[in-house]
């Protein structure tokens, strides 16, 4: 009657004839189990780590219009070996504060899916790296965004899988509060992401983040995030609002340096731990505003661009006018 | 109003399925000869040997001038050694008729010889002419083993007797039903009468064109009845007669006699239908001959009226027949039921054709279900196979008595289906309207010699 | 009225009717019991190789979860369809597995709609059995042939597979069998050529694809008819049968459904779809077509009934009865060849014609009494029963014994155990009935099959909780764009089995909506 449906209850037929049909009443996967959460943001405050590139320009140049992104508080990078060595001292400082740190560990084997060099050089270094960063923050309670890009990139496979679980692992037995990067509402399906956390071990992670280095508009990724939310066990989820003021760039196919520290863009949302919506645990910085996406849109590197801050700073609608008029005049060295 | 249009939905289905019933039992009827090949062997009745049983054939005979002559003659020139023709004729009444009676006993002594039509009565019917025949018969002292019955224009084949004689004694019957075939179906002109006046020819052309489509239905139902229908009912034994070219062995007369006291009953106005019955009733068989060389040829009614008119005298007479009430007698119940519907048929038949198309249409008009608009449907599609029957039929009497039928005469076959059922249906209200006022006097059916191989112009006078 | 007066059939009419039908049925047997012998055992080792096992093989495929519905709406809700009646098919299919169910409580009796359909399917096989040997019969052989013939129909791997599931054309099989029987009938009577009409009829009714094989039936019943009466037989027949098929257009006329028209199904689009804009699987005589994939699967199931049948068709050249069979069965092997549209189970067409020819094959080979012929005869059925005896037990072995639930089954009653009964369920029409009848959802889950062609299920369609088809719908985004929308906000909570026959059970994002 159909003819789709028909021609693959033919394949059907064939594949069947092939071999047996191995067939069982017993579910795989078995039902899950979700670890309590632990709302690690509640009634928190955020550290706000004052030895960074920014800071050290704005006392460097004078630039106070620099105020609006080296007063608020971000994500910590640890892509290697050497940046996990600044920890100890982070840790110390939060803990000191009462303060909650956001670390995000970007050090993957093969975490770009281009390069084999970038990351750690194997999944046992990897679990070593792990095991380093959770003997460097000691005591300290923080939380850790886990490897931006990694679930929804093209080549996430089983090994990357078990490389993420067991490091989540790892984390969680030492008290650490772990939100694995889903991606952003614009690349992979919701469906589909939950299937790839879910395979990451997510049960076990306070949650996922969502939108790390992007510009999705916060209710899109908050709808996204939301979705997806239902689809792993309720787990929270934090949105990345540094940079997303704007929203989008425009989605011309012919044309992704858009994507690539383009010249309209603006500070998203402060960073919030009210999670005043279901679901969400905070709005959180976590790319820090003003480092450039790379070698593009005039920049060479991917440290600290101070035109790319200035770019952030004009545009963003909740900096008061004078500083955006201050940033708008600054001569950039 | 729900309530209201349950109940038509409910009337419909009833009605419907009683149609259904009746359209199926009449095609199951009128196909009886070709239901199975043997049913139409040609050889079924034999092949008759050397007559052996003495009879009589009795001829009712009112106003007949034109035809009587030549009846008589072909009656008594038949091929058997030994039997009468009986013309009954009123002489005070009739005394043209009884003049040529009279004139054809002369030339054929020890052949014809003249009944009179009892003078003691007012009342002019076939059956006390046939009793009062019979009764000559015994007076005379006539040696007779069977007695047939021809109406006044009936031209018997020259071999019927033979064939009948041969049944008799083959199938041991007590009556013998030859075949009766209404001949004039056709729609062109040159096969009707010129009628007198201004403008014949043109006179004649609109009256052939304008009642072709129920001259063929009528001569259809002849060809049906006779092949099948009559079979049929011989075979299950519920069996009402065709009025003529009907024989009855002087063995079953007599058992009717001693039954009911007389021969024919004087009082009903279709006396073949009633001692159909009452054969049934004393377990006598009849057998049916229709060979298409022997049948008795006859005519259409000369007018729709006179159609008409006939039609409301059997239904009339199939009235009474069911009031007498005869048919309770028969041995087994499903003759019994079989005999409701056969003395009902010419009524149920009559409003099935009419209602088909009602029915379906009140079913669409009151959006009844769709169960039931198909319902009310089939019988409708059921008639329309049967005037594809009657098309095929046509042809099929075409070929048999090599009469031509022309696409004309198909076309009144087809578009006078219908038109045909409404004039059945108004002789059915007639004839109840008739009993009901209890007006039992005889509607005669007219005749103007059409079915004549070369008409005669001495003959022809037209409708009298 | 005295004894000597009555007719032989008068003496038995003054008997009690349980008297009458005693001897009746007495004579009967006796007339029936060399038949009986060859037959009984054939429809019994039948009924058991086609019955056991049933309920585990072969897998759940759409369309029979398709018809138990409709016949499941008919006799629940007095519709056609659970969702509106598009006519893809005469409905007088699923009409019958209704009156079945109505008269026997079928939906409650099995545990499974499915299950209900395999019964009506072992009996529809049965029946098609006991009237292939009629046919055989009628066509002139020897109970031993005729007997080669139900055997061959009956017991082939590709007849047991294909018979089991429930699909129309097995339910069209008896009725296309019971009209040749009639159009056979040695009596040549107006009610045998009806019959044979109204059976043909209703075969059509039931599958409609079946209309191409009138030219056979028509060509049988003219040559077996009697010159004596051969135009009222036809034209009677041929009235009747039109009659019959006529309500199923009459249907759509009476509903404004008969022709195309803005905001309603109509038959007349629908047939024109199905006959001019469905996509074709191509002629089996191009390599690689669809076709061509079909058939070495049917192939690689029974090449012994097949190819003898066709290879048995020149025979009909020697057997004039032969003829309109033969018939039958090229134009069925034609369909496969003209590169039209040819549904999964157009084999089942093929099977009885096939095994009459095989076995007519060896009734031409017979031919007279001579000696030396009836010997070749007979060999030719040893080599043919010994190439069955050799080839089929390996296939028909596991279609009996496989004790494994099929994975739809266990998806099922994993849906019945763990998800709550007012979500909102997406599901393959083979276990819709179950979970409307059984399991009582409610909201009622949506059939896979409608998800994307039923306006009306689009216009209510607010949110979807759970989704149970196969693996293979959701790969493919032409089977329904809604459920492959739905599967990118949906992750699995169980699964079946795996490949493209496993079954996973998707749960839907409660913070999605279609």
């Amino acid at each position: 009657m159909r003819l789709a449906p028909t021609l693959a209850v033919f394949l059907m037929v064939v594949a069947g004839c092939a071999s047996p049909a191995e067939t069982t009443l017993h579910p795989d996967p078995p039902a899950r189990t979700y670890a309590a959460l632990q709302h690690p943001f509640r009634g928190a405050s955020l550290y706000l780590d004052r030895d960074s590139t920014a800071q050290r320009y704005e006392t460097a140049q004078g630039a106070a219009w620099l105020g609006p992104i080296t007063g608020t508080p971000q994500a910590r990078w640890l892509n290697s070996a050497q940046d996990v060595a600044a920890v100890p001292r982070l840790a110390e400082d939060a803990r000191q504060q009462g303060s909650l740190l956001v670390l995000v560990a970007y050090n993957l084997p093969n975490r770009g899916c281009t390069d084999h060099r970038e990351g750690a050089p194997d999944p046992e270094a990897y679990q070593r790296w792990i095991g380093s960063l959770v003997k460097a923050l000691g005591g300290t309670r923080a939380v850790v965004v886990m490897e931006p890009d990694a679930v929804p990139a093209d080549c996430f496979d089983a090994t990357r899988a078990a490389t993420l679980r067991q490091a989540i692992g790892t984390l969680v037995d030492a008290g650490q509060y772990v939100y694995l990067d889903a991606g952003h509402s614009h690349w992979k399906s919701s469906g589909e992401t939950a299937e790839r956390l879910l395979a990451a071990g997510i049960e076990k992670a306070e949650g996922f983040a969502v939108n790390v280095s992007n510009r999705q508009t916060t209710d899109d990724s908050y709808r996204w995030g939301r979705e997806l939310s239902d689809l792993v066990g309720d787990r929270e989820f934090v949105i990345d609002t540094s940079r997303n003021g704007l929203g989008p760039p425009p989605d011309d196919p012919k044309d992704d340096k858009e994507w690539c520290n383009p010249a309209k863009q603006a500070l998203g949302q402060r960073p919030s731990t009210a999670g005043d919506r279901p679901g969400l645990a905070a709005l959180l910085w976590i790319k820090r505003p003003g480092e450039s996406d790379g070698p593009c849109g005039g920049e060479t590197t991917y440290f600290f661009a101070p035109r790319q801050a200035r770019n952030l700073i004009v545009n963003a609608a909740w900096v008061d006018a004078p500083t955006r008029a201050a940033a708008g005049r600054s001569a950039l060295g | 109003m729900p309530a209201l249009n349950l109940l038509l939905d409910v009337s419909i289905v009833v009605v419907s399925l009683l149609m259904l019933a009746v359209t199926v039992t009449t095609l199951a009827f009128q196909l009886y000869k070709w239901w199975r090949p043997e049913h139409n062997d040609p050889q079924r009745y034999g092949s008759p040997d050397e007559p052996r049983l003495p009879g009589v054939i009795l001829v009712p005979m009112r106003h007949e001038e034109s035809v009587a002559g030549h009846t008589l003659e072909r009656l008594a020139t038949l091929d058997h050694p030994d039997y009468w023709v009986m013309p009954i004729v009123d002489h005070p009444d009739d005394p043209g008729t009884a003049r040529i009676a009279h004139g054809k006993a002369r030339e054929f002594p020890g052949r014809v010889l003249v009944c009179p039509y009892p003078e003691d009565t007012d009342v002019h019917n076939k059956p006390i002419g046939l009793n009062a025949a019979v009764h000559r018969l015994l007076e005379l002292d006539i040696p007779f083993e069977w007695i047939g019955i021809a109406d006044a224009e009936d031209l018997f084949h020259p071999d019927l007797l033979r064939v009948v004689d041969y049944r008799f004694r083959r199938t041991n019957a007590g009556i013998v039903q030859c075949g009766v075939q209404l001949m004039n179906f056709s729609a062109h002109p040159s096969d009707l009468p010129m009628p007198e006046g201004r403008n014949p020819r043109l006179r004649r052309w609109w009256r052939a064109n304008t009642t072709a489509w129920w001259r063929a239905a009528n001569v259809l139902e002849y060809f049906k009845w006779f092949q099948s229908r009559l079979k049929l009912q011989a075979v299950t034994r519920v069996m009402p007669l065709g009025g003529n070219t009907v024989f009855f062995r002087r063995e079953f007369l007599d058992a009717l006699r001693q039954r009911y006291g007389q021969y024919w009953d004087e009082a009903c106005l279709t006396e073949d239908c009633k001692i159909g019955i009452v054969a049934s009733v004393l377990g006598y068989a009849v057998d049916v001959v229709y060979l298409p060389e022997l049948v008795t040829r006859e005519e259409t009614p000369a007018t729709l009226g006179g159609l008409v008119r006939q039609r409301v005298r059997w239904m009339q007479g199939f009235i009474q027949v069911f009031r007498a009430g005869e048919w309770l007698a028969l041995p087994t119940m499903g003759q019994r039921v079989l005999a409701v519907y056969v003395l009902g048929f010419q009524f149920f038949q009559a409003f099935t054709g009419l209602l088909a198309p009602v029915a379906l249409t009140l079913a669409l008009w009151n959006k009844s279900p769709i169960v039931v608009a198909l319902l009310a449907f089939l019988p409708l599609g059921l008639s329309i196979l049967c005037v594809a029957l009657d098309v095929l039929m046509l042809r099929e009497f075409s070929r048999t008595f090599q009469v031509k039928a022309r696409i004309r005469d198909y076309a009144g076959v087809i578009l006078g289906a219908y038109p045909f059922q409404l004039v059945l249906c108004v002789a059915a209200v007639w004839a109840v309207a008739r009993y009901a006022l209890r007006r039992n006097d005889w509607v005669k059916t007219t005749h103007h010699g059409t079915h004549l191989p070369a008409p005669d112009p001495e003959l022809v006078g037209g409708p009298r | 009225m005295t004894l000597a007066n009555l007719a032989p059939t008068d003496v038995r009419q003054l008997l009690s009717v349980r008297r009458r039908l005693l001897i009746g049925a007495q004579e009967w047997l006796r007339r029936h019991a060399h038949t009986l012998t060859v037959l009984a055992p054939i429809l019994v080792v039948t009924a058991l190789v086609r019955g056991i096992g049933m309920s585990t093989f072969p897998r759940y495929v759409d369309d029979p979860g398709t018809y138990l519905s409709q016949a499941w709406s008919l006799q629940y809700e007095g519709t056609l369809s659970p969702y509106s009646y598009f006519y893809d098919h005469a409905p007088a299919g699923w009409i019958q597995i209704a009156l079945w169910s109505m008269l026997t409580d079928g939906f409650d009796r099995h545990d499974s709609a499915i299950g209900f359909g395999n019964e009506c399917m072992l009996i529809a096989g049965v029946v098609s059995t006991a009237l292939v040997f009629a046919l055989g019969r009628r066509l002139g052989f020897s109970r031993w042939v005729a007997g080669l013939a139900t055997v061959l129909f009956a017991l082939s791997p590709l007849a047991v597979l294909y018979g089991r599931w429930t699909f129309l054309d097995n339910l069209a099989t008896p009725w296309l069998l019971a009209a040749f029987v009639l159009a056979l009938s040695p009596k040549r009577s107006i009610l045998a050529g009806t019959g044979a009409a109204l059976c043909f009829a209703m075969a059509a009714l039931t599958k409609e694809t079946l209309l191409v094989l009138l030219p056979a039936l028509a060509w049988a019943l003219w040559r077996n008819t009697d010159p004596r009466n051969r135009a009222q037989v036809l034209t009677v027949a041929a009235g009747a049968g039109a009659l019959l098929m006529a309500l199923y257009p009459l249907f759509a006329l009476f509903k404004g459904e008969l022709f195309e028209g803005p905001g309603h199904n109509s038959l007349l689009g629908t047939a024109a779809w199905q006959l001019a804009e469905r996509e074709s699987s191509g002629s089996l005589l191009t390599a690689d077509s669809p076709m061509r994939d079909l058939f070495s699967d049917w192939l690689a199931q029974d090449k012994l009934l097949l190819l003898g049948g066709l290879a048995s068709v020149p025979v009909a050249v020697f057997a004039g009865r032969l003829r309109p069979i033969a018939l039958t069965l090229v134009i069925g092997w034609l369909l496969m060849v003209r590169d039209g549209y040819v549904p999964f189970m157009h084999v089942i067409t093929l099977l009885p014609w096939s095994a009459l020819l095989i076995a007519g094959a060896v009734h031409v080979v017979a031919g007279s009494d001579r000696r030396w012929r009836v010997g070749a005869a007979a060999a030719l059925a040893v080599v043919v029963l010994a190439v069955a005896a050799i080839t089929w037990p390996g296939r028909l072995a596991p279609m009996m014994t496989t004790r494994d639930v099929p994975t739809m089954r266990a998806a099922e009653l994993w849906v019945a155990d763990n998800v709550p009964r007012d979500k909102v369920l997406v599901v393959h029409d083979s276990i819709w009935v179950d979970l409307v009848h059984r399991y009582r959802f409610e909201p009622r889950p949506i059939m896979v099959s409608k998800l994307d062609t039923d306006p009306a299920v689009q216009e209510r369609l607010t949110r979807i909780d759970y989704l149970v088809v196969p693996e293979w719908y959701v790969g493919n985004p032409s089977a329904s764009p809604t459920l492959v929308e739905a599967h990118k906000h949906a992750v699995p909570v169980a699964s079946f089995g795996d490949g493209s026959d496993g079954v996973r059970v998707y749960r839907v994002s409660r913070y999605w909506s279609p």
